[in-house]
């Protein structure tokens, strides 16, 4: 079954059902449309509580205090929520925070994205390497990368299977990758509320704030099409990750999964 | 899996002399030459559970180590003293900075592990002494020996005599107090008890 479905050549978009070729070029519209408004209305979607699922994500990434530098590859994570994070943890474990040893790499397919998360390093007076690049086919040498960190990233990409791939590619031995999403929620008595809050409210208060509506309809749906947190760690399975786990946030309206590359 | 095993050991040494914290387990893992990102993906919960680990060993220890020759002859006092002395010298090589572990340990998420290895391990020292008790004794018996250890833990952490005289002695003073060897039938007692309150 799972083969047939790999070798249509349909693909689903939200709930649509379009070309495989089709999708990245559709995403890429999307993205391009809510670059600016992207954080504003993450905070309005989720009442602001994403900054609390990110912190969340951080600190299960555990200690960064080593004797020898650590490398972060965070992709599809245009606008550096994760990668500020991220630096700012390394500020605070290390005593002496040397950028120049302690590499964070952000990668993004769209530059709009990346171009919002540049400025805003710039701002914040950091020093991250910027790459436009495919989930899919990464740029980088195998064996570079200590963690793999993609939020809200995957569920857009078209073969996930290949991404997850590519990210057991790039990992060192040892390394981890980390996948921050959407998931399904469970509890009967939170699930109807997070429905409706889904349908009704979220495409609506893209319109008024951002005047995209479809975009916003997009996102929404992508995330009911998303498998749920069992399905997704049986694809980082047949990637090849081990030591596979995956924890629920808030009811399961977003779930951390994690494995090793070993 | 035998890479987690290898960390595992790893963990154990490092404990010993730069306590307990995170950035251990990220060392353990460099030591076996795996990125130190692995640390907190084979073990969740942290450093936390290099210390549970521990606790289950020397659980499934004490039972090897505590012979029925040991046992013969001597009062229950004294064989409950016997156990519970073995048990707390496994730590030994872990003292003083044991202090972090048990703080770790009572902290709520882990709580509830850290309770379920003390029991097993309590439930582990009666079984070793061929205890038959049922009903309420079942229970009062091990929280009362679960009581006693963790006092006696406490003492060793602070404890710098020699070979640990002091803890002993503590632990000897507290199993004198509770006296094991006169114990009536604790469910008779606290009925009396109640009894006796309100007449």
């Amino acid at each position: 079954m799972r083969l047939l479905k790999r070798l249509s050549s349909t693909i689903d978009f939200g709930a649509k059902t379009v070309a495989r070729e089709k999708k990245q070029e559709m995403v890429n519209e999307v993205f391009t449309k809510v670059a600016d408004k992207y954080d504003l209305m993450n905070d309005l979607m989720s009442l602001g509580i994403h900054r609390l699922w990110k912190d969340e994500f951080i600190s299960d990434m555990g200690s960064f205090r080593t004797s020898s530098p650590l490398s972060f590859l965070d992709v599809a994570g245009g606008t550096g929520d994760i990668a500020f994070r991220i630096a700012d943890k390394l500020k605070h474990e290390i005593p002496v925070y040397l950028p120049v040893h302690n590499q964070i790499t952000v990668s993004d397919i769209n530059p709009g994205m990346l171009g919002v998360g540049k400025q805003r390093a710039s701002m914040l007076g950091l020093n991250l390497n910027w790459v436009e690049a495919n989930a899919e086919s990464l740029p980088f040498p195998e064996n570079s990368f200590d963690y793999y960190t993609i939020a809200f990233g995957i569920r857009n990409v078209t073969d996930r299977l290949k991404a997850i791939k590519e990210a057991k590619r790039v990992l060192k031995k040892g390394g981890r990758f980390m996948c921050l999403e959407f998931s399904k929620v469970n509890n009967p008595i939170v699930s109807p509320f997070y429905e409706v809050y889904n349908r009704y409210l979220i495409p609506n208060l893209g319109s008024i704030v951002a005047g995209d509506k479809d975009s916003y309809q997009y996102l929404i749906e992508s995330i009911e099409k998303f498998p749920t947190q069992e399905e997704f760690a049986n694809i980082m399975a047949e990637a090849g990750l081990s030591a596979i786990h995956h924890r629920n946030l808030t009811f399961g309206v977003v779930a951390i999964h994690s494995g090793l590359n070993l | 899996m035998q890479i987690r095993e290898q960390i595992v050991s790893s963990a154990k040494g490092l404990v010993k002399t730069l306590g307990w914290h995170d950035k251990v387990l990220s060392l353990s893992c460099t030591k076996v030459n795996l990125s130190s990102a692995s640390g907190r993906g084979l073990f969740p919960n942290g450093i936390v559970e290099i210390a549970e680990i521990l606790m289950k060993d020397w659980e499934n220890q004490l039972s090897l180590d505590v012979k029925l020759a040991d046992l013969d002859n001597k009062t229950l006092n004294e064989q409950v003293f016997l156990a519970l002395k073995k048990r707390l010298s496994y730590e030994e090589p872990y003292m003083p900075l044991w202090k972090d572990a048990i703080w770790l340990g009572a902290m709520p998420q882990n709580l509830p592990n850290t309770y379920n290895r003390l029991f097993s391990t309590m439930n582990t020292v009666w079984d070793i002494l061929g205890d038959n008790s049922t009903g309420i004794n079942w229970y009062a018996k091990r929280a009362l020996i679960g009581q006693i250890f963790v006092s006696t833990e406490m003492t060793m952490i602070h404890d710098g005599s020699f070979g640990f005289a002091q803890t002993w002695e503590f632990l000897h003073r507290q199993l004198e107090d509770q006296n094991f060897d006169n114990i009536q039938d604790l469910g008779y007692l606290s009925y009396k008890y109640a009894k006796s309150v309100f007449r």
